[in-house]
Formats: structure tokens, sequence, C-alpha cells
């Protein structure tokens, strides 16, 4: 029970929020921001509804015996999702935004309940699941109502603590340099090693044991068995105790790490050790080379681009992510069965997770370039510096550093064994440039209209969640369909000659929407720098999201 | 002798509100001027008009002799600015950011290093030359900000509280440098809370009031035997009002 004064606290909380947001609507590219992401919204939950849907269809019709053995591990994988998509994402959704609101006479338990509000808020998607599987159980036996309620939401109520603790624990662990990239590195092996797995025949056999060690996993105990024996008419009086007491030990892990985030001190990554020497390292020198290349002020721009985006863990996380992501999702369709019948997936693997690659970092690179630079943006606008090489050298820094992607994953793909040459490796290059100039020649137009400020430190935020860039990175297919259609003449048509003379027209197409939106941007940046630079450093309510 | 700032009619409008109401100001060439007002009266305002960063309204801005439009980027080589807030890229080092900064301003690459060197120096940052912005105090951030500012030798300074969170040995550090700036012909606009440092520093001042001047004088003019620049501050501003005792406090 909440008292009087705790519950004050949180509708304060709630109420600043809603006026926070309420205000920002006032401007109109606030709206259009808000519609966006309603649409983007009910996209997305409609797809996981129809998973709920599925979910009813096979609660109802499923044979028990094959529900008895399918519905722990569906019910186990919902609390790997989560507990862990927030960092898969590279999104943790809404949060308390502690730094402000710490200084208030509030207790670290009151917060903590609004914060797992907001937790419940970011697994909609399971709780969609759940919905599904909840009333599939009970259709299947409406006597046994009251306990499938029950045990689901003791279920839900443990995957919610649990996340808040899990939360917070690996935003600290990701704020720390060092650990950081040791846990990143063990995340992309970890998400990697299933794949691996799959595909090799030791692999498989090991894959086996390890589903029949889960099997064998004391289902007795886990809150996953205990909630499947609810919904399937096997409860016994004792899963309810052993679902109490892992909501009573996340309840316990989710308040011990949320008080950790809320006294403790939050680290900003360290630079390295200090030293006294000025003498150019060997990081220097690569940021320097462009000076060597160019002139001022474009070369001055893009050393500061590749320092500074190099320096941003959030850029590093997102760099990373596209790096070993895109390949744990396509490697199954390089490596399955019959790949190496050379099909158009096998065939154009690299331009595949080169694209994918692209649509991640161009979040930050392209479609909201200024908005790590935040406050700081205002120095462009009272430099001597035209809007337009302001732009240009955004874009190159976003090109080299897709260019450095794409060579990333071939060395992956390389150690993978996927049959790599150099003429594919040139063709993910060349294929990967024209798709940036679509989306560079898009995102210039965002990144002046629909500017947002972002964290360089804070890696738990997405790149350009909000609406409009959202909605670009969901019409990327169509952004960049010139590409597309090049590939589907190569693969349906099996005319090489035609792929390139296509892609030789997406190219030609590319640049020219390049050279017509990119004055186009300068000339809008110097209209509504004021909007622009007021949208950057604006900030949030108490409660902290991208 | 062409002023350096020279506005007539200037009003910035947000809504209905004026933030800046017909303003009209001229600041002499090789002067320390102060531009006072208490929060909220249009200093900030100003400050971003004077340097580009925002349009006014309407009413014209001359900056050295010359229109602000279409002269925008002539006259940004011209200036150099300390901002209200900090517009530094955290993720660069000091040494990174200033060599940014001269090179912005169309400093041959050389130039802009050893000038960086010699201002880090001045401004005594240059003990950590890896330390990231991020990691600086308030104060040396300010003093980061005027190593910028200098870098390309401007004629004029637009300074928006420059001193705010600096400590005694960082601004008389400052200050030095400033006066030194003035008595070699460049002109200085502040605006301070501090009334003792703009009474150190200042020969004239004007003071701002919901987006108008209300009084604009020599130091010596603003101040008396009797009076204090503060005491001509709060008097023209209309502070005087002593706060009403609450039942509760």
């Amino acid at each position: 029970m909440i008292g009087s004064e705790p519950k004050r606290q949180i509708l304060a909380v709630l109420a600043i929020q809603w006026l926070s947001l309420k205000n920002s609507l006032r401007r109109g590219s606030e709206r259009v921001n808000l519609v966006v992401s309603v649409l983007v919204g009910l996209l997305w939950y409609g797809l996981w509804t129809g998973g709920g849907v599925g979910l009813l269809a096979f609660l109802i019709l499923g044979r028990q015996e094959r529900l008895e053995r399918t519905l722990p591990g569906i019910l186990f994988l919902m609390t790997i999702y989560w507990q862990l998509s927030p960092l898969l994402t590279a999104s943790m959704g809404a949060s308390l935004d502690l730094r402000r609101l710490a200084i208030y006479p509030v207790r670290p338990r009151t917060l903590f309940a609004v914060e797992c509000l907001l937790r419940l808020a970011n697994g909609a998607e399971m709780v969609l699941l759940l919905g599904g599987l909840t009333l599939g159980a009970i259709i299947r036996s409406p006597a046994r109502t009251p306990l499938v309620i029950a045990a689901v939401a003791l279920f839900v109520t443990f995957n919610v603590l649990l996340s808040a603790g899990m939360r917070h624990l690996i935003e600290r662990l990701l704020e720390r340099r060092g650990v950081r990239e040791v846990l990143l590195l063990f995340l992309v092996v970890g998400s990697v090693m299933p794949q691996l797995l799959a595909w090799s025949q030791t692999g498989r056999r090991f894959a086996r044991q390890a589903y029949q060690t889960f099997q064998t996993l004391p289902q007795a105990v886990m809150p996953s068995g205990s909630v499947a024996r609810a919904c399937l008419g096997q409860t016994a009086g004792a899963d309810f105790l052993i679902l109490a007491a892992w909501c009573a030990a996340a309840g316990a892990f989710g308040m011990y790490q949320f008080r950790r985030s809320f006294y403790g001190e939050r680290s900003v990554a360290r630079a390295p050790a200090h030293t006294a020497s000025a003498r150019p390292t060997w990081a220097d020198r690569f940021y320097q080379w462009p000076g060597r290349l160019l002139r001022d002020p474009l070369a001055a721009l893009l050393e500061k681009e590749l320092r500074y985006l190099l320096r941003s863990p959030r850029f590093r996380f997102l760099f990373l992510m596209g790096c070993s992501f895109g390949v744990v999702a396509w490697l199954p369709f390089a490596m399955g069965r019959g790949a190496r019948s050379a099909g158009p997936l096998q065939a154009s693997f690299l331009p595949l997770l080169s694209l994918y690659g692209l649509l991640l970092l161009g979040q930050v690179v392209f479609l909201n370039s200024f908005g790590l630079d935040r406050a700081a943006a205002r120095y462009f606008f009272w430099m001597p510096v035209s809007p337009v090489r302001l732009l240009v050298a955004k874009n190159l820094a976003g090109l080299m550093f897709v260019t450095a992607q794409v060579l990333v994953l071939a060395g992956i793909c390389t150690l993978l064994r996927l049959g790599l040459g150099p003429l594919q490796v040139l063709e993910a290059l060349g294929v990967t440039a024209i798709a940036a100039l679509y989306l560079s020649s898009a995102g210039n137009l965002t990144s002046i209209l629909f500017p947002s400020g972002m964290s360089p430190e804070r890696v738990s935020r997405a790149g350009a969640g909000r609406g409009i860039q959202g909605l670009v990175a969901l019409g990327y297919p169509v952004l960049i369909s010139p590409i597309l259609a090049a590939y589907f003449a190569r693969y349906y048509w099996d005319t090489v000659r035609g792929y390139f003379l296509l892609l030789s027209i997406a190219a030609a197409g590319g640049l020219a929407l390049y050279a017509a939106t990119l004055p186009l941007a300068a000339r809008l940046g110097a209209q509504r720098r004021e909007r622009l630079l007021e949208d950057l450093s604006r900030g949030e309510g108490p409660l902290v999201s991208e | 002798m062409t002023p350096a700032i020279r506005t007539s009619g200037l009003r910035k409008l947000y809504g209905a509100k004026a933030a800046v109401d017909g303003l009209d100001l001229t600041v002499a060439a090789g002067s320390f001027f102060g531009f006072l007002g208490p929060n909220g009266a249009g200093k900030t305002t100003t400050i971003h008009i004077l340097i580009g960063l925002i349009p006014a309204t309407s009413g014209q801005v001359e900056i050295l002799g010359l229109p602000l439009e279409p002269n925008r980027q002539q006259i940004q080589r011209l200036i150099g600015v300390v901002p209200d807030e900090s517009t530094l890229f955290d993720r660069l080092t000091g040494p990174e950011f200033l060599d940014f900064a001269g090179r912005m301003y169309g400093l041959e690459r050389p130039v802009a290093a050893e000038r960086s060197r010699e201002l880090l120096e001045l401004f005594q940052l240059d003990d950590q030359p890896r330390k990231l912005v991020a990691e600086y105090s308030k104060g040396m951030k300010k003093r980061l900000a005027l190593a910028a500012a200098l870098i390309h030798r401007p004629q004029l300074f637009l300074l928006d509280e420059p001193f705010e969170g600096v400590d005694p040995m960082g601004a008389r550090l400052m200050k030095e440098i400033l006066l030194n700036q003035v008595r070699q012909g460049a002109t200085i606009f502040l605006t301070s809370h501090v009334l003792e440092v703009v009474e150190r520093l200042c020969d004239r001042v004007a003071i701002i009031n919901q987006g108008r001047i209300v009084v604009e004088g020599g130091m010596d003019e603003l101040r008396s035997a009797e009076d204090t620049l503060e005491d001509t501050f709060v008097r023209v501003v209309g502070g005087e009002r002593v706060a009403q005792n609450l039942d509760w406090l």
C-alpha cells in the first residue's frame, strides 16, 4: 500500500512529465513527431498483437503433450527478451532521470514504483504475448481462470522487478569504460554463438545437448515452469510459493540496483590516464589525415567529427551493433541449409549486412547528425562557415564510418569463411555508398527539421528514435528502392549487365537527389537555426527517453 | 569613428511577447561596454541577435560598420563570442577544441596549433592536455571558451556572463586579459550580474529591462558618492520594493 505522501510524489512526477509532453506539443514539429510515433507504434505493437493471437490459437488448439514440452521454453524466452531486448535494440526506453529527482525529499522506494511502471510499459510486447497466452489458457479450461490470472500476474511482476534491476545494472556497467567494452564483447559473442552452433555439426550436437539440459533444468523451481504448469492445469500450491519467492528475490535485486543508481555517483566515461606528453599518438595521426587531403574549414570539421564520434560511447555502441547483430540476424540465411547454392541472399550477403549497418549508424550520422552536438551545435552558427560545408563535412564523416563498417563486416565474413572475394567487398562498398547518398539526402533534411539532442555518453538510448527519423528508418527500403531494383534485376532476370546499369542509374539518382536536397537543407538550416538550436538544447521532463 | 555596435529599433518577438523591444544602442569602438539587466530582461537575446544566432523580428544591426545581413559571415570572422551556456564540444580535449576553433576562423593550421598552445598556457589549462572538455570544471570551461574567442584576434568581443562559475584567480586572470585587449583597441560588450566586476572593468554601461534600455551612460554618471552601480541598477529596474513578509516564511 502506498502512503499519501509517496502517492502525491508519484502523481507529481507523472504530472510534470505530462506537462512537459503537453508543452512540447505546442510546437508543430513535435506534433508531427507524435503522430508519426503513434503510427509507428501501432505498426510495431500490431505485429506483437499478432504474436499474441498466435499464442492464443496455440493454447486453444495445441496438444497437451506438445504444450507441456514447449510452453516453459516460450515463457523462458519471454523473460530473456524482457530483460535483454533493451540492450539488443540499443534502446532502454523511458526511465526516471534520477540526477534531477534525487535532490528532492523523495524515498527511493517511491521512485522505484514509478520505475516499475515504466518497465511494464517497456515490456508491452511481452504483455501482449502473455495476454494471448492467458486468454488461450482460460478458453482451454475456464475453470482455472483465477489460477491462470494469478500465475501470469506473478510472472509479469517478477519480470518487471527483475528488469528494473537489470536496467540499472546494465546502464551502470555500460557507463564504465573497459567494463562496457567487455560487456559488449560478451553480448556480441553470446549472440553469435547460437548461430555458430547451429550451422556446424558439432554446434548442432551441442545445441541439442543444451536444449536437453534446459529440459532437465529444475522446471519445478523456475518461474517459467510454474506459469506453464498453471496454464496447463497442473498447478500445485508450491508453484505459487515458488513464483512469490522469485518475485521477492527479483524485488530485492531490483530495489538494490535502483538504490545504487539513486545514491551512487554516476561515472562519466573517463578519458585515458592523463599524460603530460603533447606528442601526437597514432590516434592523433589518424584524426589528422583529412587535413592532408582537404582544406579548412572542411578538414577541421571532418577531424572534429572523427574525434567526437569515435569518443562517444553511444556512437561506438551503434557501430559495434552494426558490425555484430547484422551478422547474427543474417547468418542463418548465409549458412543455412542449401546456402552453398549461392542464392541471392547468400551471394549478396555482405551488401545486405552493410545496408543494415548503414541503417543503424545512419540514425546518428545522417538522420540526426546534430543530435550528439546538442548545445554545442550553436558554435557552428557563429562560426564563419557555410551551412553547406557543415553538412558536407558531417556527411563525409558518416560515409567514412560506414565504409569502415563495411570493411569490418568483410573481415568478419572472411573469418567465418563465407567465401568472400575482393569483388564482393567492392560491390558492398559501392552499394553502401549509393545507399548513403539517399540516406544522407533524407538525413540532411530530418537533421535540420526534426533535430533531437542526444547524450554522447549514454549508450542506453537509441540513435534517432523519434518520430520522423524513426519513420525514415522504417521507410528505408523505399528510400533505397533504386538499389533494390538493381538486385531484383540481377536475380530475377539473371542479368549482370542490367544490374550494373540499374545500379549506375541509382547512383546518378542518388547524386542528383543529394545535390538537390543539400542546398535546400542548408537554406532551411539558416532560416530555422533558432528553432533547431532550441530543439537540440531542450530539457526533458523527469523521464528521459529517446 | 565607426561604432563597434549600432542597433536601431531592434525588436525580437516571441509570440506576442517582446524579448527585445525597440533597442537603440551604440557601442563605441575601443570601449569596455557593460550591458546589464535583471534576469529575462533581454540581454542574452540581444547577444544572440548580434552574433547572428537568431534573427531579429525587425530593426537594424550594424557590427563594425557592416550591416549584419547580408554580411553575417564576414562579421563572424571579426568577433569573438563567449556564450551564456557551454557550447564546447565535450568529447574534445582543450587543445583539440582550440585548434578546431582557430581553423574554423580561417587560421593556417600551424598558426592555429601554435596559438592554441599559447592560449592554453595563458589560461592555465595546459597541465592536462588529454583531459576531455566533459571533465572540465565550469570555471575551466569558461576559460576555454574565452581562449577560443581570442584565438583569431577579434576586434569585438561579445561576452555573456563570462565570469559565472569562475574562481577568483581565474576571474582575475580573465579580467587582465580582457583589459589588455581593450588597451590594444578591441571592443568588449559584456553582460554580467556581478556588478563589482562591471564597475571595475567597464567605462560605459547600459541597463536593459523588459527589452528596453532604461538607462545608459558612462560609469561616472551611473555611480556617485552616494550611489553604487548596484543602487542605480536596483532603482532603475524597479527592484526597490521590499519583499513582503509571508506568514509561513
